[in-house]
């Protein structure tokens, strides 16, 4: 449950961050589609986690995708 | 493992069902009523002046009042209303005297008169559940929450249902729990592209405030710096010099010539100063994209500064999204579609809140839920209609009378909730249920003519009927 609400949110902001730095647009736009963006991702991330197989298969698919998301932001940075 | 997904599918859809249903009856039944926000918010203050007026007409009278109450002051603002003969006028500054202070009221746009109408706050309060359950900044993000999770519930509930659209065309009257289910997946079939749109376009109003990672990484979380790169209308300071501002109306037929449509607002920035700014924002109601075009001019001269009727695609496309969820593009008709869609909704929501206690009977320790059902679904229609008769029983003059046609809202539901706790028998729902059509029957019959009061006799009608359906079904 922790890994889909909060977990997904974080997930879905992380990937919104990488969308807003990396889409080749301007600022603004970039912001703009990546929050759009970040809102069905957030929502496959909660089915993930309630259809995984277990607690710890359900935090891998959420960690891991983030973490990524936040190693090219800061690669980028 | 697929089996495994579905049945997970299958506790989450009822979970998550259970937990936002609540607030998702509240936000249905409320956003379908304020689909016609305007109308009814006209109709709760009949002394409106009725016929609408033309917008240079609006403007004269606003003009002639603001020059004589406040010639040089901080900011004027005038928004001639679409709804009634009305323009609300509202300045802040020096008035004529030179004292520093301000104005906000409501003019008849023909005599310049101020209006005297009931003290209402409209359509607000139920605005104002709809989108933040009446409980500030926490309830904002819980209706966000609902939303995502009313977007879930599309989706498993059509995993849930693999034969969903087969089972459309079944309905079993008097079943118990099978009737609820199946009127449940009716209600949910044909609502579901439109409560797919309507959720999904919701989370889409304030959406970096919601989901405010990509405008951390762009703009370091700083929203103004992030609009004003696709929207700033002209700005300046005052200059210290004065110059008499320019007659109103000729810029007002270069706005609406420059944006193609009515104009909805006018600011004029520094009136009676050389830098004056007057600035035309166009209306939304005529088309998808509730983005507000704009055109600026300068005061003393009546040239146009600039204007802006373009957006990059993203924007534009969050603008038809927020303009999707509103409904004011398509006119009378649309609207009715978007009402009856969420109506469906509301009924979608209830009776799988229903099914919840049905499928585990009355004695199963579930009384809280039940208790919670009743105060909700059938308590939320009797605190509306208990609303609009207190608009009209009030006393025109009683103090904070406004506050004292929430307060009505509120006490009455809460009313509602303490009785559904102590007595939760069908004749509760039956007594909610024909509670409400009463009061609608009086908001009619003090309601005047209309459509509005045509729309509230029919809801008393439907109501005090599923009242008498539900005494009947108890006896039998």
């Amino acid at each position: 449950m922790l890994a889909a609400g909060p977990g997904g949110f974080a997930l879905a902001n992380a990937a919104a961050a990488l969308g807003a730095e990396t889409l080749p647009l301007s600022a603004a736009e970039a912001v703009t589609w990546a929050t759009m963006a970040a809102f069905p991702i957030h929502l496959a991330a909660i089915i993930w986690a309630f259809a995984a197989r277990s607690a710890a298969w359900a935090w891998a698919g959420i960690v891991i995708p983030a973490l990524v998301c936040l190693l090219i932001l800061s690669a980028t940075a | 493992m697929k089996a495994n997904f579905h049945l997970s599918m299958i506790w989450l859809h009822r979970w998550s069902g259970l937990i936002f249903g609540w607030a998702l009856y509240v936000i249905a039944l409320t956003g379908t009523v304020v689909v016609f926000s305007d109308e009814i918010s006209v109709w709760m203050q009949p002394e409106l002046p009725a016929n609408t007026v033309a917008v240079e007409q609006a403007l004269i009278t606003a003009q002639t009042h603001l020059q004589r109450a406040a010639p040089v002051a901080e900011f004027w603002s005038i928004t001639p209303s679409a709804h009634h003969g009305g323009v609300t006028i509202a300045w802040a500054g020096a008035d004529s005297a030179g004292n520093d202070r301000g104005d906000n009221a409501l003019f008849d746009a023909v005599t310049g008169a101020v209006v005297a109408a009931r003290d209402s706050h409209g359509t607000e309060p139920l605005v104002d559940l709809h989108f933040r359950l009446h409980s500030g900044p926490v309830g904002m993000w819980i209706v966000a929450s609902a939303g995502m999770v009313m977007l879930l519930g599309l989706v498993t509930g059509v995993i849930v249902h693999r034969r969903i659209f087969r089972d459309f065309f079944m309905f079993r009257i008097g079943k118990g729990q099978r009737s609820w289910l199946d009127a449940h997946n009716i209600a949910g079939v044909l609502t579901l592209p439109f409560q797919f749109v309507i959720a999904f376009t919701g989370l889409m109003i304030f959406p970096v405030l919601l989901m405010p990672g990509a405008l951390q990484a762009g703009y370091g979380g700083d929203r103004a710096a992030y609009v004003s790169d696709w929207y700033l209308p002209t700005q300046r300071e005052a200059s210290g010099m004065s110059a008499p501002l320019a007659p109103l109306l000729p810029m007002l037929a270069a706005a609406e010539h420059q944006l193609g449509g009515r104009i909805e607002q006018i600011a004029v920035a520094h009136p009676g100063d050389a830098a004056a700014i007057v600035t035309f924002w166009r209306g939304t109601d005529d088309r998808l994209s509730m983005m507000a075009d704009w055109a600026a001019f300068d005061g003393p001269s009546g040239r146009m500064l600039a204007s802006q009727t373009r957006y990059p695609p993203g924007i534009e496309t969050s603008g038809v999204m927020v303009g999707l969820h509103f409904a004011k593009f398509g006119g009378a008709w649309t609207r009715w579609l978007y009402f009856f869609s969420g109506l469906a909704s509301t009924a979608l929501i209830a009776t799988g809140l229903l099914l919840w206690t049905v499928k585990r009977g009355p004695e199963s320790g579930k009384g809280l839920v039940a208790a919670l059902n009743l105060a909700t679904i059938a308590g939320l229609p009797m605190a509306i209609a208990a609303y609009f008769a207190a608009n009209r029983l009030l006393p025109v003059d009683l103090t904070e009378r406004g506050e004292w046609e929430i307060r009505i809202l509120f006490l009455s539901w809460a009313a509602c909730l303490g009785w559904a706790l102590m007595h939760n028998r069908w004749a509760s729902w039956a007594g909610m249920m024909l509670g409400a059509a009463f009061l609608l029957g009086i908001a009619t019959i003090l309601g005047g003519t209309g459509p509005v009061t045509l729309s509230l006799a029919l809801s008393a009608v439907a109501l005090g009927t599923t009242g008498l359906l539900l005494i009947r079904g108890a006896r039998a």
